[in-house]
Protein backbone atom coordinates (compact mmCIF):
# COMPACT_ATOMS: atom_id res chain seq x y z
CA UNK A 1 0.00 0.00 0.00
CA UNK A 2 1.15 3.46 -0.57
CA UNK A 3 1.80 5.81 1.63
CA UNK A 4 -0.89 8.32 0.31
CA UNK A 5 -4.28 6.81 -0.20
CA UNK A 6 -5.70 8.99 -2.84
CA UNK A 7 -8.83 9.11 -5.57
CA UNK A 8 -9.85 10.76 -8.29
CA UNK A 9 -12.92 12.63 -7.45
CA UNK A 10 -15.08 14.54 -9.93
CA UNK A 11 -18.16 17.28 -9.06
CA UNK A 12 -20.64 17.98 -12.02
CA UNK A 13 -23.54 19.52 -12.06
CA UNK A 14 -25.61 20.24 -15.17
CA UNK A 15 -24.35 23.44 -15.64
CA UNK A 16 -20.75 23.33 -15.19
CA UNK A 17 -18.06 21.32 -13.99
CA UNK A 18 -17.46 22.26 -10.06
CA UNK A 19 -14.00 20.12 -9.64
CA UNK A 20 -11.84 17.82 -10.61
CA UNK A 21 -9.62 16.97 -8.38
CA UNK A 22 -7.17 13.98 -5.93
CA UNK A 23 -8.50 13.81 -2.43
CA UNK A 24 -8.32 11.71 0.31
CA UNK A 25 -12.04 11.88 2.01
CA UNK A 26 -15.53 12.48 0.40
CA UNK A 27 -19.11 12.87 2.58
CA UNK A 28 -22.08 13.07 0.51
CA UNK A 29 -25.52 12.73 1.89
CA UNK A 30 -27.13 9.73 0.38
CA UNK A 31 -30.75 9.74 0.06
CA UNK A 32 -30.77 7.53 3.41
CA UNK A 33 -27.95 9.27 5.18
CA UNK A 34 -24.38 10.24 4.85
CA UNK A 35 -21.94 8.22 3.00
CA UNK A 36 -17.90 8.95 3.44
CA UNK A 37 -16.22 7.22 0.62
CA UNK A 38 -12.16 6.49 1.41
CA UNK A 39 -9.97 5.43 -1.39
CA UNK A 40 -10.22 2.02 -2.14
CA UNK A 41 -14.33 2.01 -1.76
CA UNK A 42 -16.01 -1.03 -3.12
CA UNK A 43 -17.38 0.11 -6.46
CA UNK A 44 -20.59 1.97 -5.48
CA UNK A 45 -24.03 3.61 -7.16
CA UNK A 46 -26.24 5.83 -4.78
CA UNK A 47 -28.52 8.07 -5.28
CA UNK A 48 -28.08 11.81 -3.30
CA UNK A 49 -30.15 13.57 -1.06
CA UNK A 50 -30.48 17.00 0.55
CA UNK A 51 -27.52 18.15 3.07
CA UNK A 52 -23.68 18.98 2.90
CA UNK A 53 -21.24 17.38 0.63
CA UNK A 54 -17.27 17.95 2.21
CA UNK A 55 -14.74 16.98 0.21
CA UNK A 56 -11.12 16.69 1.97
CA UNK A 57 -7.32 15.66 0.69
CA UNK A 58 -3.83 16.60 1.37
CA UNK A 59 -3.38 18.23 -1.58
CA UNK A 60 -6.32 20.54 -2.12
CA UNK A 61 -8.11 23.28 -0.22
CA UNK A 62 -11.58 21.38 1.35
CA UNK A 63 -14.30 21.68 -0.39
CA UNK A 64 -17.78 22.35 1.54
CA UNK A 65 -21.20 22.47 -0.74
CA UNK A 66 -24.78 22.31 0.17
CA UNK A 67 -26.17 19.93 -2.61
CA UNK A 68 -29.95 18.54 -3.54
CA UNK A 69 -30.38 15.56 -5.45
CA UNK A 70 -28.36 13.42 -7.66
CA UNK A 71 -26.09 10.49 -8.03
CA UNK A 72 -22.83 9.23 -7.57
CA UNK A 73 -20.73 6.39 -8.60
CA UNK A 74 -17.47 5.01 -7.36
CA UNK A 75 -15.63 2.59 -9.49
CA UNK A 76 -11.57 1.95 -8.51
CA UNK A 77 -10.96 4.90 -6.73
CA UNK A 78 -12.65 6.79 -9.54
CA UNK A 79 -15.57 9.03 -8.09
CA UNK A 80 -18.37 10.89 -10.02
CA UNK A 81 -20.48 13.20 -8.25
CA UNK A 82 -23.52 14.49 -10.95
CA UNK A 83 -25.26 16.91 -8.77
CA UNK A 84 -28.53 18.47 -9.42
CA UNK A 85 -27.54 21.72 -7.49
CA UNK A 86 -24.59 23.10 -5.35
CA UNK A 87 -24.23 25.72 -3.30
CA UNK A 88 -21.26 26.96 -1.67
CA UNK A 89 -21.00 28.68 1.39
CA UNK A 90 -20.73 32.29 -0.25
CA UNK A 91 -23.68 31.57 -2.09
CA UNK A 92 -26.22 30.81 0.14
CA UNK A 93 -28.60 33.87 0.65
CA UNK A 94 -29.79 33.41 4.16
CA UNK A 95 -32.36 36.27 4.84
CA UNK A 96 -33.78 34.77 1.37
CA UNK A 97 -33.68 31.15 2.63
CA UNK A 98 -35.54 32.91 6.06
CA UNK A 99 -38.38 34.30 3.88
CA UNK A 100 -38.88 30.88 2.12
CA UNK A 101 -38.72 28.52 5.49
CA UNK A 102 -41.22 31.58 6.79
CA UNK A 103 -43.56 30.88 3.59
CA UNK A 104 -43.14 26.86 3.93
CA UNK A 105 -44.57 27.26 7.57
CA UNK A 106 -47.26 28.99 7.09
CA UNK A 107 -48.73 26.87 4.26
CA UNK A 108 -48.13 23.55 6.68
CA UNK A 109 -49.78 25.85 9.37
CA UNK A 110 -52.73 26.93 7.21
CA UNK A 111 -55.67 24.41 7.32
CA UNK A 112 -56.46 25.51 3.47
CA UNK A 113 -56.94 21.81 1.75
CA UNK A 114 -55.52 23.36 -1.48
CA UNK A 115 -51.98 23.75 0.09
CA UNK A 116 -49.85 20.67 -1.51
CA UNK A 117 -48.43 19.36 2.02
CA UNK A 118 -45.57 17.41 0.01
CA UNK A 119 -44.44 20.31 -1.31
CA UNK A 120 -44.21 22.45 1.34
CA UNK A 121 -42.30 19.76 3.37
CA UNK A 122 -39.65 19.75 0.72
CA UNK A 123 -39.38 23.66 0.49
CA UNK A 124 -39.18 23.82 4.31
CA UNK A 125 -36.07 21.26 4.47
CA UNK A 126 -34.49 22.72 1.55
CA UNK A 127 -34.82 26.40 3.07
CA UNK A 128 -33.78 24.87 6.88
CA UNK A 129 -30.82 23.32 5.13
CA UNK A 130 -29.78 26.51 3.86
CA UNK A 131 -30.35 28.47 7.16
CA UNK A 132 -28.41 25.83 8.70
CA UNK A 133 -25.29 26.08 5.74
CA UNK A 134 -25.39 29.32 5.43
CA UNK A 135 -25.02 30.75 8.90
CA UNK B 1 -34.88 55.53 -65.08
CA UNK B 2 -35.17 56.16 -61.17
CA UNK B 3 -34.55 59.82 -60.70
CA UNK B 4 -31.27 60.90 -58.48
CA UNK B 5 -33.06 62.10 -55.74
CA UNK B 6 -35.06 58.35 -55.30
CA UNK B 7 -31.54 56.69 -56.20
CA UNK B 8 -30.30 58.65 -53.48
CA UNK B 9 -33.02 58.08 -50.98
CA UNK B 10 -32.61 54.29 -51.92
CA UNK B 11 -29.03 54.57 -50.67
CA UNK B 12 -29.63 55.54 -47.28
CA UNK B 13 -32.41 52.99 -46.76
CA UNK B 14 -30.51 50.04 -47.52
CA UNK B 15 -27.58 52.17 -45.08
CA UNK B 16 -29.82 51.81 -42.50
CA UNK B 17 -30.91 48.19 -42.88
CA UNK B 18 -26.88 47.74 -43.35
CA UNK B 19 -26.45 49.57 -39.82
CA UNK B 20 -29.34 47.33 -38.39
CA UNK B 21 -28.36 43.98 -39.17
CA UNK B 22 -24.50 44.74 -38.62
CA UNK B 23 -26.08 45.44 -35.02
CA UNK B 24 -27.39 42.19 -34.99
CA UNK B 25 -24.97 40.28 -35.87
CA UNK B 26 -22.44 41.87 -33.12
CA UNK B 27 -25.71 41.30 -30.55
CA UNK B 28 -26.10 37.47 -31.75
CA UNK B 29 -21.62 36.90 -31.25
CA UNK B 30 -22.26 37.77 -28.04
CA UNK B 31 -25.08 35.41 -27.08
CA UNK B 32 -23.37 33.07 -29.41
CA UNK B 33 -20.66 32.96 -27.18
CA UNK B 34 -22.13 32.36 -24.12
CA UNK B 35 -24.32 29.43 -25.58
CA UNK B 36 -21.82 28.03 -26.80
CA UNK B 37 -19.64 27.88 -23.24
CA UNK B 38 -23.47 26.53 -21.75
CA UNK B 39 -23.05 24.00 -24.01
CA UNK B 40 -19.65 22.72 -23.72
CA UNK B 41 -20.39 23.32 -20.10
CA UNK B 42 -22.62 21.10 -20.11
CA UNK B 43 -20.92 18.42 -21.67
CA UNK B 44 -19.11 16.52 -18.77
CA UNK B 45 -21.98 15.84 -16.74
CA UNK B 46 -23.76 14.36 -19.54
CA UNK B 47 -20.71 12.19 -20.70
CA UNK B 48 -20.42 11.25 -17.36
CA UNK B 49 -24.78 10.93 -17.09
CA UNK B 50 -24.69 8.73 -19.78
CA UNK B 51 -22.10 6.65 -18.68
CA UNK B 52 -23.76 5.90 -15.57
CA UNK B 53 -26.96 5.06 -16.98
CA UNK B 54 -25.68 3.08 -19.76
CA UNK B 55 -24.12 0.37 -17.15
CA UNK B 56 -26.92 0.56 -14.49
CA UNK B 57 -29.33 -0.16 -17.40
CA UNK B 58 -27.15 -2.99 -17.88
CA UNK B 59 -26.51 -4.07 -14.64
CA UNK B 60 -29.72 -4.32 -13.47
CA UNK B 61 -31.33 -7.63 -14.18
CA UNK B 62 -35.51 -7.44 -14.67
CA UNK B 63 -36.25 -4.04 -16.69
CA UNK B 64 -39.64 -5.41 -17.02
CA UNK B 65 -42.40 -3.35 -16.01
CA UNK B 66 -40.28 0.27 -15.91
CA UNK B 67 -42.67 2.59 -16.95
CA UNK B 68 -40.23 4.84 -19.03
CA UNK B 69 -39.13 1.79 -20.98
CA UNK B 70 -42.39 0.91 -21.97
CA UNK B 71 -41.94 -0.20 -25.67
CA UNK B 72 -44.63 -0.50 -27.93
CA UNK B 73 -44.15 -3.24 -31.03
CA UNK B 74 -46.55 -1.31 -32.66
CA UNK B 75 -46.99 2.44 -31.95
CA UNK B 76 -50.24 4.11 -32.40
CA UNK B 77 -50.04 7.87 -30.95
CA UNK B 78 -46.71 9.62 -31.15
CA UNK B 79 -46.08 13.13 -29.56
CA UNK B 80 -43.08 14.84 -31.18
CA UNK B 81 -41.90 18.03 -29.23
CA UNK B 82 -40.45 20.53 -31.70
CA UNK B 83 -37.81 23.04 -30.74
CA UNK B 84 -37.85 26.14 -32.18
CA UNK B 85 -36.81 30.09 -31.95
CA UNK B 86 -39.28 32.33 -30.51
CA UNK B 87 -38.01 35.00 -33.45
CA UNK B 88 -36.94 34.95 -36.71
CA UNK B 89 -33.95 36.31 -38.76
CA UNK B 90 -31.89 33.23 -38.58
CA UNK B 91 -31.77 32.13 -41.77
CA UNK B 92 -33.16 27.93 -42.68
CA UNK B 93 -33.02 27.10 -38.97
CA UNK B 94 -36.35 26.91 -38.33
CA UNK B 95 -37.51 26.08 -41.81
CA UNK B 96 -35.30 22.90 -41.68
CA UNK B 97 -36.68 21.80 -38.19
CA UNK B 98 -40.25 22.55 -39.94
CA UNK B 99 -39.15 20.19 -42.35
CA UNK B 100 -37.89 17.54 -40.84
CA UNK B 101 -40.76 17.31 -38.97
CA UNK B 102 -43.23 17.29 -41.80
CA UNK B 103 -40.77 14.32 -42.85
CA UNK B 104 -41.63 12.68 -39.38
CA UNK B 105 -45.21 13.31 -39.90
CA UNK B 106 -45.48 11.62 -43.37
CA UNK B 107 -43.37 9.12 -42.70
CA UNK B 108 -45.44 8.02 -39.57
CA UNK B 109 -49.19 8.73 -40.98
CA UNK B 110 -47.80 6.17 -43.86
CA UNK B 111 -47.38 4.03 -40.84
CA UNK B 112 -50.67 4.40 -39.20
CA UNK B 113 -50.06 6.94 -36.62
CA UNK B 114 -51.46 9.42 -35.44
CA UNK B 115 -48.72 12.52 -34.80
CA UNK B 116 -49.37 15.05 -32.04
CA UNK B 117 -46.72 17.89 -31.11
CA UNK B 118 -45.33 19.80 -28.47
CA UNK B 119 -44.63 22.94 -29.76
CA UNK B 120 -41.28 24.74 -27.92
CA UNK B 121 -40.63 28.01 -28.88
CA UNK B 122 -43.07 30.42 -30.93
CA UNK B 123 -42.41 29.57 -34.56
CA UNK B 124 -43.03 25.78 -34.06
CA UNK B 125 -46.59 27.28 -32.31
CA UNK B 126 -47.26 29.41 -35.47
CA UNK B 127 -46.19 26.54 -37.88
CA UNK B 128 -48.47 24.02 -36.58
CA UNK B 129 -50.97 26.51 -36.50
CA UNK B 130 -50.41 27.28 -40.03
CA UNK B 131 -50.49 23.56 -41.45
CA UNK B 132 -52.82 22.01 -39.27
CA UNK B 133 -50.35 20.02 -36.87
CA UNK B 134 -52.51 19.30 -33.51
CA UNK B 135 -50.17 20.65 -30.38
CA UNK B 136 -50.70 19.59 -26.80
CA UNK B 137 -48.34 21.85 -25.76
CA UNK B 138 -47.17 25.56 -26.14
CA UNK B 139 -43.96 26.83 -24.75
CA UNK B 140 -42.29 30.20 -25.70
CA UNK B 141 -38.99 31.21 -24.96
CA UNK B 142 -37.60 28.04 -24.01
CA UNK B 143 -34.07 28.95 -25.90
CA UNK B 144 -33.61 32.37 -24.26
CA UNK B 145 -30.76 30.82 -21.64
CA UNK B 146 -32.53 27.70 -21.04
CA UNK B 147 -32.34 26.53 -17.23
CA UNK B 148 -32.38 23.03 -15.95
CA UNK B 149 -35.44 23.80 -14.14
CA UNK B 150 -37.40 24.91 -17.45
CA UNK B 151 -36.21 21.68 -19.35
CA UNK B 152 -37.74 20.20 -16.12
CA UNK B 153 -41.14 21.09 -16.07
CA UNK B 154 -40.90 20.62 -20.03
CA UNK B 155 -39.83 17.04 -19.49
CA UNK B 156 -42.66 16.38 -16.53
CA UNK B 157 -45.08 17.00 -18.53
CA UNK B 158 -43.91 15.26 -22.00
CA UNK B 159 -43.29 12.41 -19.60
CA UNK B 160 -46.50 12.38 -17.89
CA UNK B 161 -48.16 12.63 -21.56
CA UNK B 162 -46.18 9.29 -22.34
CA UNK B 163 -46.59 7.15 -18.38
CA UNK B 164 -50.42 7.67 -18.55
CA UNK B 165 -50.44 5.92 -21.86
CA UNK B 166 -51.58 8.67 -23.87
CA UNK B 167 -48.58 8.37 -26.44
CA UNK B 168 -46.19 5.47 -27.33
CA UNK B 169 -43.47 7.48 -28.09
CA UNK B 170 -42.14 10.79 -27.35
CA UNK B 171 -39.26 12.31 -29.77
CA UNK B 172 -37.92 15.38 -30.01
CA UNK B 173 -36.92 17.34 -33.33
CA UNK B 174 -34.49 20.15 -32.49
CA UNK B 175 -31.33 22.05 -34.62
CA UNK B 176 -28.35 20.04 -33.50
CA UNK B 177 -25.69 22.80 -33.61
CA UNK B 178 -22.63 21.46 -35.44
CA UNK B 179 -20.93 24.70 -36.79
CA UNK B 180 -21.57 28.69 -37.01
CA UNK B 181 -22.21 27.57 -40.60
CA UNK B 182 -24.32 24.36 -40.07
CA UNK B 183 -26.92 23.52 -37.48
CA UNK B 184 -28.62 20.00 -38.85
CA UNK B 185 -32.23 19.26 -37.77
CA UNK B 186 -32.38 16.22 -35.90
CA UNK B 187 -35.00 13.73 -34.96
CA UNK B 188 -34.27 11.79 -31.69
CA UNK B 189 -36.12 9.59 -29.44
CA UNK B 190 -37.14 10.72 -25.86
CA UNK B 191 -39.36 8.12 -24.89
CA UNK B 192 -39.50 5.24 -23.91
CA UNK B 193 -35.77 6.03 -22.96
CA UNK B 194 -32.72 4.64 -25.28
CA UNK B 195 -30.63 3.41 -22.52
CA UNK B 196 -27.00 4.64 -23.74
CA UNK B 197 -24.18 1.19 -24.72
CA UNK B 198 -21.70 0.62 -22.73
CA UNK B 199 -18.49 -0.61 -23.85
CA UNK B 200 -16.59 -4.17 -22.54
CA UNK B 201 -14.22 -2.68 -20.73
CA UNK B 202 -16.78 -1.04 -18.53
CA UNK B 203 -18.83 -4.37 -18.53
CA UNK B 204 -16.38 -6.03 -16.28
CA UNK B 205 -16.74 -3.57 -13.25
CA UNK B 206 -20.95 -4.28 -13.04
CA UNK B 207 -20.32 -5.70 -9.64
CA UNK B 208 -22.01 -2.58 -7.59
CA UNK B 209 -23.28 -2.37 -4.58
CA UNK B 210 -26.39 -0.12 -4.92
CA UNK B 211 -28.15 2.19 -2.41
CA UNK B 212 -31.23 2.08 -1.82
CA UNK B 213 -31.90 -0.63 -4.68
CA UNK B 214 -31.13 -1.03 -8.12
CA UNK B 215 -34.43 -0.43 -9.58
CA UNK B 216 -35.56 2.45 -7.93
CA UNK B 217 -32.49 3.98 -8.20
CA UNK B 218 -32.36 3.24 -12.14
CA UNK B 219 -35.92 4.67 -11.99
CA UNK B 220 -34.98 7.95 -10.87
CA UNK B 221 -32.05 8.10 -13.18
CA UNK B 222 -34.02 7.07 -16.14
CA UNK B 223 -36.31 10.00 -15.66
CA UNK B 224 -33.52 12.44 -14.90
CA UNK B 225 -32.07 10.98 -18.07
CA UNK B 226 -35.21 12.40 -19.84
CA UNK B 227 -34.95 16.16 -18.72
CA UNK B 228 -30.86 15.85 -19.05
CA UNK B 229 -31.85 15.16 -23.04
CA UNK B 230 -34.11 17.61 -23.14
CA UNK B 231 -32.20 20.30 -21.15
CA UNK B 232 -28.79 19.39 -23.82
CA UNK B 233 -31.00 20.08 -27.00
CA UNK B 234 -32.55 22.79 -25.71
CA UNK B 235 -28.85 24.28 -25.04
CA UNK B 236 -27.97 23.05 -28.64
CA UNK B 237 -31.26 25.04 -29.52
CA UNK B 238 -29.97 28.08 -27.84
CA UNK B 239 -26.57 27.93 -29.47
CA UNK B 240 -27.97 26.47 -33.12
CA UNK B 241 -30.19 30.02 -33.05
CA UNK B 242 -27.53 32.41 -32.58
CA UNK B 243 -25.16 30.87 -35.14
CA UNK B 244 -27.94 30.68 -37.14
CA UNK B 245 -28.72 34.93 -36.74
CA UNK B 246 -24.64 35.62 -36.66
CA UNK B 247 -24.16 33.69 -40.57
CA UNK B 248 -27.71 35.27 -41.84
CA UNK B 249 -26.76 38.35 -40.30
CA UNK B 250 -23.74 38.48 -41.65
CA UNK B 251 -24.73 37.56 -45.08
CA UNK B 252 -27.10 40.20 -44.90
CA UNK B 253 -24.34 43.09 -44.13
CA UNK B 254 -22.67 41.07 -47.22
CA UNK B 255 -25.93 41.72 -49.19
CA UNK B 256 -26.18 45.11 -48.83
CA UNK B 257 -22.65 46.52 -49.00
CA UNK B 258 -23.23 45.15 -52.79
CA UNK B 259 -26.30 46.68 -53.06
CA UNK B 260 -25.20 49.86 -52.19
CA UNK B 261 -22.22 49.80 -54.48
CA UNK B 262 -24.69 48.45 -57.25
CA UNK B 263 -26.78 52.02 -56.40
CA UNK B 264 -23.91 54.09 -55.92
CA UNK B 265 -23.00 53.05 -59.33
CA UNK B 266 -25.81 53.59 -61.14
CA UNK B 267 -26.51 56.87 -58.86
CA UNK B 268 -23.20 58.41 -60.30
CA UNK B 269 -24.01 56.85 -64.08
CA UNK B 270 -27.04 58.97 -63.55
CA UNK B 271 -25.61 62.02 -62.50
CA UNK B 272 -22.88 62.02 -64.83
CA UNK B 273 -25.63 61.29 -67.45
CA UNK B 274 -27.69 64.91 -66.69
CA UNK B 275 -24.43 66.69 -66.54
CA UNK B 276 -23.86 65.65 -70.02
CA UNK B 277 -27.63 65.98 -71.03
CA UNK B 278 -27.11 69.54 -69.74
CA UNK B 279 -24.12 70.46 -71.51
CA UNK B 280 -25.43 68.88 -74.69
CA UNK B 281 -28.41 71.43 -74.30
CA UNK B 282 -26.26 74.29 -73.78
CA UNK B 283 -23.69 74.10 -76.60
CA UNK B 284 -26.71 73.29 -78.71
CA UNK B 285 -28.30 76.22 -77.64
CA UNK B 286 -25.24 78.19 -78.11
CA UNK B 287 -24.89 76.64 -81.77
CA UNK B 288 -28.49 78.07 -82.79
CA UNK B 289 -27.64 81.34 -82.49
Amino acid sequence: MSATLEMNVELVSPAKSLAKVKASKLLVPGRDGYLGILPGHAALVTELGLGELKLEGPSIQPMHLLVNGGYMEVVNDQVIVLLDAALSKAEIDVPRAEKARERATERLTSKDPVVDVLRAQLSLARASARIAFGK
Amino acid sequence: MASLKDTKRRIQSVRNTQKITHAMKLVSAAKFSRANQAVLAARPYGVAFDRIVGRMAAGVENLEGMELLRYTEQPKKLLAAMISTDRGLCGSLNTNVFKASMRYVRENTDQGCEVHFAALGKRAAQFCRKVGFKTVLEREKVLDRPGYQSAKSISDELTALFTSGEYDSVVLIFPEFKSIMTQNPRVKQLLPVVTPEITDEEHETLNFIIEPDARSVLESMLRKHVINTLFRALLEGGASEHGARMTAMDSATKNAKEYIRKLTLQYNRARQASITKELIEIVSGAEAI
